[in-house]
């Protein structure tokens, strides 16, 4: 079974398959990037769409009505690889039409790449997950596991890695990496709306929560969401500059530069690789720190003092990172800013959100742990859901 | 198969001459051209094609003009315009002296 994606083709509306889609994304990319010297480039690439779309034609019917990837395939083995004029094209193989080997799935180079767009930290594990083709989720989680087992050891090899694997910034450069832009920042966002909504109606509960408590939390929480409004919009934006016709990550269209004196871009420079690694260490740091409090009791060796709770422990541990790293971060978003960097501003927000998130998670698993009301709440949470669902049900598309 | 894959450089060159003399006979949209061509050494393909009638279009060799068709959107149908028809002219010329200076070589 496939997910079926619905394109535009220089007017008419064609259902692909995933794997058809990617194809097709890929020939055209191509087709746009030797084509990009030409002035009648947009023209060009409508007639390409609207060839592509009639030999499609061929293929379907009353009862065939997606497009699939070997037939796209062969329809651009048809078309052939678009030409790209004047400019030496000698190195791929002899230009010569029909004799240049057509684009075909596997033969795109795979490379490793970071993926900037969406990162957590650099995008090493997103290109790696690209890659090897598996969830950048899951990558994480992997790399985070190894770094804790061998107590942070592996963080080492990611920062290597930061430097050493290039960064893809042209949207080639992103098909070679894998194709589909993989978006964690829409997870993220999806994982703290949810955590969100649960620790709203863990907060509702009056019995647990002094008034005082929740009127500070909605202040918060409209702060909050003002906030994530403008940085949405913010988002949504400079997403509409950078795409043509296909969802190219942002990355592919830098939006141009604030002018910014030379001086401070040189300082921003500086700052940015040097805030990054103060950021990922800290979070290192804490990481590991929470692991061996949880796993030990103590942390790295040292025993929590007698009165002190385990809750209260962690707490103070999130609390303690988010005083060093928030800092960090609006340095590290200011200096990106200097360098004209907004197309980075994402990773930095999405690491913001994974903080966030981190820290409700905490606070959830906290007071489910030592409030027992709280407890009781998040028990009887299924029948809260069912009512939820019964309520917003109708109101969701 | 080898020897076509060893004067690909030659067909390369004279695919403009080709086109020329294509679109010279008649109106024609693309696909017609397409057609044409694939029953002959010169077959080509829309990904060559495509950039190929827009440069010369750019020169002012070719035009087109819009017409309906009866299956789908309306086709761009591609003439030549006068000075695609000097060019073409002259190309035939430079070709039939190229060919006078080949066979003037054998002897």
């Amino acid at each position: 079974m496939q997910k079926v994606i619905t394109i535009n083709l220089n007017g008419a509306a064609y259902q692909f398959d995933e794997d058809a889609f990617d194809t097709l994304r890929r020939y055209l990319d191509q087709a746009r990037l030797r084509l990009k010297d030409n002035p009648d480039l947009a023209e060009i690439m409508t007639d390409l769409e609207q060839a592509i779309g009639e030999k499609c034609q061929k293929f379907l019917g009353a009862h065939k009505t997606v497009v699939s990837a070997s037939e796209i395939t062969q329809v651009l083995d048809e078309m052939g690889p678009v030409d790209g004029g004047e400019e030496p094209q000698s190195t791929d193989a002899g230009s010569q039409p029909g004799a240049t080997p057509p684009l075909r799935d596997g033969d795109a180079p795979k490379r490793l790449y970071q993926i900037s767009d969406g990162a957590i930290i650099s995008g090493v594990c997103q290109g790696i997950a690209a890659y090897l083709n598996v969830d950048a989720t899951l990558v994480r989680l992997v790399f985070v596991i190894l770094a804790v087992v061998t107590k942070g050891g592996f963080a080492l090899v990611y920062l290597v890695m930061m430097f050493v694997i290039p960064e893809a910034s042209t949207s080639e450069e992103h098909a070679a990496a894998h194709g589909a832009p993989f978006n964690a920042k829409e997870i993220v966002d999806h994982a703290t709306s949810k955590a969100r909504s649960v620790a709203d109606q863990a907060l509702k509960n009056p019995k647990a929560f002094h008034a005082d408590w929740r009127k500070q939390h909605r202040d918060f929480r409209r702060k909050w969401h003002r906030e994530r409004r403008a940085w949405k919009r913010e988002w949504r934006q400079s997403r509409r500059r950078a795409r043509r016709w296909w969802g190219v990550p942002a990355s592919a269209a830098p939006v141009a530069p604030p002018p910014v004196g030379y001086a401070a871009q040189v300082t921003a420079g500086v700052l940015v690789p040097v805030l990054s690694l103060a950021s990922a260490a800290v979070f290192w740091i804490w990481a590991a720190a929470m692991m061996s409090l949880l796993a030990t009791g103590a942390i790295f060796g040292r025993s929590l003092p007698s009165d002190l709770p385990m809750w209260a422990a962690l707490l103070i541990l999130a609390l303690l990172f988010n005083m060093f790293a928030w800092p960090l971060h609006h340095a590290r978003q200011a200096s990106h800013a200097a360098l004209g960097g907004r197309q980075r501003y994402g990773s930095v927000a999405a690491w913001d959100g994974m903080m966030g998130f981190g820290f409700w998670l905490l606070l959830g698993w906290a007071a489910y742990r030592y409030i027992p009301e709280v407890h009781q709440f998040f028990d009887n949470l299924p029948l809260v859901r069912d009512n939820l669902r019964e309520v917003f049900g109708p109101l969701r598309r | 198969m080898a020897s076509s894959e060893r004067f690909s450089a030659i067909r390369k060159g004279l695919l403009e001459f080709v086109i020329l003399k294509v679109v010279a006979s008649d109106k024609v949209y693309v696909a017609d051209m397409l057609a044409r061509l694939s029953a002959t050494e010169f077959t080509t393909q829309e990904g060559t094609l495509y950039p190929l009638l827009s440069k010369m279009r750019r020169e002012g060799l070719v035009d087109y003009e819009w017409q309906e068709s009866d299956a789908g959107p309306p086709r761009k149908y591609y003439r030549l315009t006068a000075k695609g028809q000097s060019q073409l002219a002259e190309l035939n010329d430079y070709w039939n002296s190229l060919n006078t200076t080949l066979g003037q070589l054998e002897r």
